[in-house]
């Protein structure tokens, strides 16, 4: 079993959470989105996996590198 | 002896050089999955074109003469598509096909004599470094660093080069140097082995850790695909060449369109989401742009916000450079901007006409990218894209802000900007205007903050842009190919001026 911290690329806020804890997700799917620098930018799935845990909540404002959720594979 | 006897002993010695480092060692290759240097060099070339130079040079080293069949280093030059290819394949199983004084003649003589011919060099990268005891202490110093031109990229070839196996040394520094770099998982390139490091420094590290495909596909850039296999590689190399000139004197060849290649650009509006805030990825848009299935991109996993790739128009090699919405909206960071800056090299040394598609918000600013050292790397891709002297097109699609329109291509820095109907092009959003002018943002509840918001508010739309010739025309989406065609075969130099041929490779 494989675990992976998916970090935030850019600092705004958390516009969308599009999954809950414990489901899970294929590659490519849209997890989060951050509203940020006029764009809402989509946290990408990077291979098929269960998210393990969210760390951040809907308007959160976060920064860069934050750590979002982690990823069970 | 008599000629038939001199003859035959040749052919025998012949073979001899042909089984390299020993079956034992050719074996162990095979069950692994992994070609050897002579079979990558079969497998590259048309059949039966290769012509081997240097096949009897072994080791100056009188005690491993009959240890070092070909000194490790196996060169020549052959036929790829039926267009003329120089070669060095490493030859792992003699001596680790490190680096000695007389392979490195024979490096320095296919370097020199493809340059003089006009044709591209491939290397297939297996190496473990300098020859030990070879150039152990002062005497064996002494005789390296003969050739001063060694290290010299002056882009007057194209360089291909495939990590295949350990790459130090040699192997490492020839990929890093190259226009294109493929490497099989599993391959390793660093300055130094992981054992050397472990008795130099005392750092014990994983190989993968090191220098694996992780690292240089998505940390250094350096590798631009990541394959399973060697026949992978090669049939990347090869294709890669294919949309190339064999030098900087002449123009890219040009292939057959299909039929389909005329057809799908209707879809491009159902990629592009109507709501300016919602991302797409643009390697789509290329994809229906150019000639059907011709998009080849470089640096595929590293600096995602940023798209290089080459493609056919019309059959006609062009140089594709986006941002990414896909990827942090389309915001480049200072990863972003080496990669578009070495791609406008690249395409300004082999003649191939650059086309920018535009949809950023601006460059992603922060700290990060401060550290990084941001407007030093900003500043390299202006003025690498300024020096650029193909042909120059850039189409705004959606949003164009900030320094960010000006280094993909806005006001004079292409030949020709154009826009579809969706681009939205500013300094910065009204909201941050007034931020940074009156101080106050909407949460204050400043009575005066929709008259400040007033004055910031601009038309920010393509057909302001257009009324003021801030771009040229303004076209429907689904002309974009069309347009671009037409625009190319009207602005085409065919040789450019090459201001950026000795650009460092990496920087």
């Amino acid at each position: 079993m494989k675990k992976t911290l998916i970090k935030s690329d850019v600092a705004g806020i958390v516009a969308e959470i599009c999954f809950n804890k414990s489901d899970f997700v294929k590659e490519g799917e849209n997890l989060i989105f951050i509203e940020s620098m006029k764009m809402e930018i989509p946290v990408i799935a990077p291979f098929d996996s269960e998210i393990e845990e969210i760390y951040v909540k809907k308007d959160e404002v976060i920064s860069q590198n934050q750590p979002l959720l982690t990823l069970k594979s | 002896m008599t000629h038939k006897n001199k003859i035959k002993d040749l052919e025998k010695l012949s073979f001899k050089i042909e089984e390299m480092g020993g079956s034992e060692k050719l074996k162990v290759r095979k069950k692994a999955g992994y070609l050897n240097a002579r079979e990558r060099i079969d497998l590259f070339f048309d059949k039966g074109t290769f012509f081997e130079i240097g096949k009897f040079v072994t080791s100056s080293n009188i005690h491993d003469k009959d240890k070092t069949p070909a000194d490790g280093k196996i060169t020549g030059f052959g036929k790829v598509s039926n267009r003329r290819v120089a070669a060095i394949s490493n030859d792992l199983t003699v001596k680790g096909a490190s680096s000695s004084e007389m392979n490195t003649k024979k490096i320095s003589f296919i370097k020199k004599s493809a340059e003089k011919l006009g044709l591209p060099i491939v290397f297939f990268g297996e190496s473990s470094g300098a020859r030990m005891p070879d150039i152990m202490g002062a005497k064996g110093m002494s005789q390296a660093g003969q050739d001063n031109t060694q290290y010299i990229r002056t882009r007057k070839v194209p360089w291909v080069s495939a990590i295949l196996g350990p790459c130090y040394g040699s192997s490492a520094w020839y990929s890093v140097l190259s226009d294109f770099v493929v490497m099989r998982r599993g391959s390793v390139l660093a300055v130094s082995s992981p054992k050397v490091l472990s008795l130099a420094t005392n750092e014990t590290i994983d190989p993968e850790e090191l220098g694996g495909w992780e690292m240089h596909s998505q940390i250094t850039g350096i590798a631009d695909r990541v394959v399973d296999t060697d026949h992978e590689a090669i049939s990347l190399m090869q294709s890669f060449l294919s949309y190339l000139p064999s030098n900087n004197n002449e123009i890219p060849p040009q292939k057959k369109v299909t039929e389909d290649s005329l057809k799908k650009i209707d879809e491009i509006l159902s990629i592009i989401p109507e709501n300016p805030k919602r991302t797409y990825d643009m390697r789509e848009v290329i994809n229906l742009i150019a000639d059907e299935d011709t998009a080849f991109t470089m640096k595929h996993d590293f600096a995602k916000s940023a798209v290089t790739e080459l493609a056919r128009l019309n059959g006609k090699t062009v140089g594709f450079i986006g941002s990414n919405p896909k990827f942090n909206g389309g915001a480049m960071d200072p990863n972003a901007c080496d990669k578009i800056t070495s791609f406008l090299v690249f395409c300004d040394s082999f003649n191939i006409p650059i086309i920018i598609l535009v949809d950023t918000p601006g460059f992603l600013i922060g700290v990060e990218g401060e550290k990084q050292k941001a407007p030093g790397k900003i500043m390299n891709f202006m003025t690498a894209l300024q020096l650029c002297s193909v042909p120059k097109i850039s189409v705004i699609l959606r949003k164009s802000y900030g320094q960010a329109y000006l280094n993909m291509g806005g006001g004079s820095n292409s030949d020709l900007v154009i826009a579809w109907p969706s681009a939205e092009v500013s300094f910065i959003s009204p909201e941050l205007g007034v931020w940074v002018v009156n101080n106050k943002k909407i949460q204050d509840n400043d009575p005066n903050y929709n008259n400040y918001l007033k004055k910031m508010t601009y038309d920010n739309s393509a057909l302001e842009l257009a009324r003021s010739f801030g771009i040229q025309d303004i076209i429907d989406p689904r002309n974009t190919r069309q347009y671009l065609i037409n625009a190319l075969e009207t602005l085409d130099k065919k040789i450019a001026k090459h201001n950026m041929s000795n650009w460092p490779t990496t920087f």
